[in-house]
């Protein structure tokens, strides 16, 4: 299970559901605390985003092995692309990369080699900007994926699974999310069940945590709700976790903590990584 | 002379368009004082890695002219070939989406051999096969498997080998991995270089008490030999007996 390959004749699909409510206003208590956990959520987003396109590009073509499909929840449940993209419900890896919102000159600090910090300018593509407005209506933004997700299966049920990756500071209120996040993980091709990951993006200052294998811990209510909506990573992942010097075992599941999740993508294999690759 | 029979047979992965087939192989003779050498190489751009397939035909041409026989001529030559792959990939200006992963290289496998004939009679020589990462080379006699490298068991290929960067930073533990073969051949033997994914079908039904040399051999030798090889690595595919990859074999038959 979940050994499918991915590929232009097997594609992927991910549905990205990102919380756009008030609280989201709030300071992120994860590492960059000096940005709102909406601003957070946007950078975490985006390198994500920006890291899909680099994996199904070959340097002269983008193959497309990813489709996306982005749900903004907050004033309403609705496209969390704007731009060219709004209101596309899925769109290939291509159509993301060929329409960032616009592409940012950053600095970054890197070690030169001799222990020294240096300022390293670097480009960072926009699809998604911060917004905090209004309720947290994940209970209809799961829904909303679930409906994405039934016509895909029944069109690519040899493919690998679905995966839905919700990032959120917390608490549903229009209902509860769990038990649509379990009808969703019960949806599946021949490779293996559809997939819920969560990322919880708090105030709180906790430490972050990956991939946790227990509830006991875990900071708060929102988080071991998250925790129990996620599902455990297969195998397959799991063993490129571990080959990537993550700590994981047989319980971890897909659910993060004040913590980047770029790496949930580099779990799912699409063909040779070098070891030497770093 | 001997008579020396080369056969390359290829494919690219299913749903990629043949401009995208990042394998290379490349062949050679070269004659100097009486003596004959025979070079053939494969290499296996690694698919998450950028432009692999101009890499992979880098090191597959320099192997074939002799230039990296040892591992010191490879670290000698790295240099130099990293140098021209940067030159040829930024020729155009690159999208802001390339610039990060053409500063991160280009990755691909290598095995070459290397056949030495001495004299114009000669019915039999050495050879010496090198390799980096998952590539092989099978060396048949008389029907039987008397030589794998560098890889001796199908459970062994995997989805992580350590490979050939044109980003020299990556390549620091080039010599741990870096693999030696060196033996003999006699007139009829046949050396088959492969990509990984028909080296792991082959060695799964050698694993099996079958022969899948003849199977490779009987492709060699079809009307249309390259039609047939394309249909039957779809029939493979199809059964999930080979993995869906760029594919790429190199027959050579000693004195056939």
């Amino acid at each position: 299970m979940y050994k499918a390959e991915i590929s232009r004749k097997n594609p992927a699909l991910f549905v990205f559901l990102l919380d756009q409510s008030t609280s989201m206003e709030d300071p992120f208590g994860g590492s960059r605390s000096e940005q709102s956990k909406a601003a957070g959520l946007t950078d975490i987003v985006n390198s994500v985003f920006y890291d899909m396109v680099v994996k199904a590009r070959d340097g002269e073509t983008t193959k497309n092995y990813y489709y996306i499909s982005v749900i903004g929840y907050g004033d309403d449940v609705s496209s969390g692309l704007s731009g060219s993209l709004s209101g596309k419900q899925i769109i290939s890896i291509e159509e993301l990369a060929n329409n960032t919102l616009r592409v940012e000159k950053r600095e970054k600090k890197e070690s030169d080699g001799t222990g020294q910090l240096v300022e390293k300018p670097y480009k960072m593509p926009i699809w998604v900007d911060p917004v905090a407005s209004g309720m947290t209506p994940m209970r209809e933004a799961f829904l909303q994926a679930k409906e994405i997700i039934e016509p895909w299966i029944s069109d690519h049920s040899e493919g690998f699974p679905p995966i839905v990756i919700n990032v959120t500071d917390g608490e549903a209120n229009d209902g509860d999310p769990e038990e649509i996040a379990e009808d969703i993980k019960q949806l599946k091709t021949n490779d293996g069940n559809a997939l819920v990951f969560n990322a919880h993006l708090s105030s709180s200052r906790s430490i972050p945590i990956q991939f946790p294998d227990r509830i006991d811990g875990l900071p708060d209510d929102f988080a071991k709700m998250l925790f129990r909506m996620s599902s455990n990573l297969p195998q397959p992942m799991l063993e490129v976790a571990k080959a990537e010097s993550f700590i994981v075992g047989e319980g971890s599941r897909g659910f993060v903590f004040n913590s980047d999740f770029v790496n949930l993508v580099q779990f799912i294999n699409i063909g040779t990584r070098p070891a030497n690759r770093g | 002379m001997i008579s020396i029979k080369f056969q390359t047979l290829a494919v690219q992965k299913d749903g990629n368009t043949v401009d995208e087939y990042q394998d290379a192989s490349t062949t050679n003779t070269i004659k100097y004082d009486g003596a004959l050498e025979i070079y053939a190489a494969v290499a296996d751009g690694a698919t998450d890695s950028y432009f692999a397939g101009i890499w992979a035909r880098m090191l597959t041409r320099a192997f074939s002219k002799g230039a990296i026989e040892t591992i010191d001529d490879l670290q000698r030559q790295l240099g130099c070939l990293s140098e021209r792959w940067h030159n040829v990939v930024t020729r155009k200006p690159l999208n802001w989406y390339d610039e990060e992963g053409v500063e991160k290289g280009a990755f691909a496998t290598l095995c070459g051999v290397k056949i030495s004939l001495h004299g114009d009679n000669a019915n039999s020589g050495v050879f010496k096969a090198t390799a980096i990462g998952d590539s092989c080379l099978i060396q048949v006699r008389k029907e039987k498997l008397i030589n794998m490298f560098p890889i001796n068991c199908s459970s062994e290929f995997g989805n992580n080998p350590w490979l050939i960067s044109s980003n020299l930073k990556s390549n620091q533990r080039l010599l741990d991995h870096y693999k030696l073969c060196q033996g003999d051949w006699q007139s009829g033997d046949c050396f088959i270089i492969m990509t990984d994914a028909i080296a792991q079908w082959f060695l799964h039904e050698f694993e099996n008490e079958l022969r899948p040399w003849d199977v490779l051999f009987q492709l060699s030798i079809a009307v249309n030999c390259h039609q047939a090889f394309i249909d039957w690595v779809s029939e493979m595919r199809n059964s999930k007996k080979m993995k869906n990859d760029d594919t790429t074999v190199i027959i050579i038959k000693m004195g056939c």
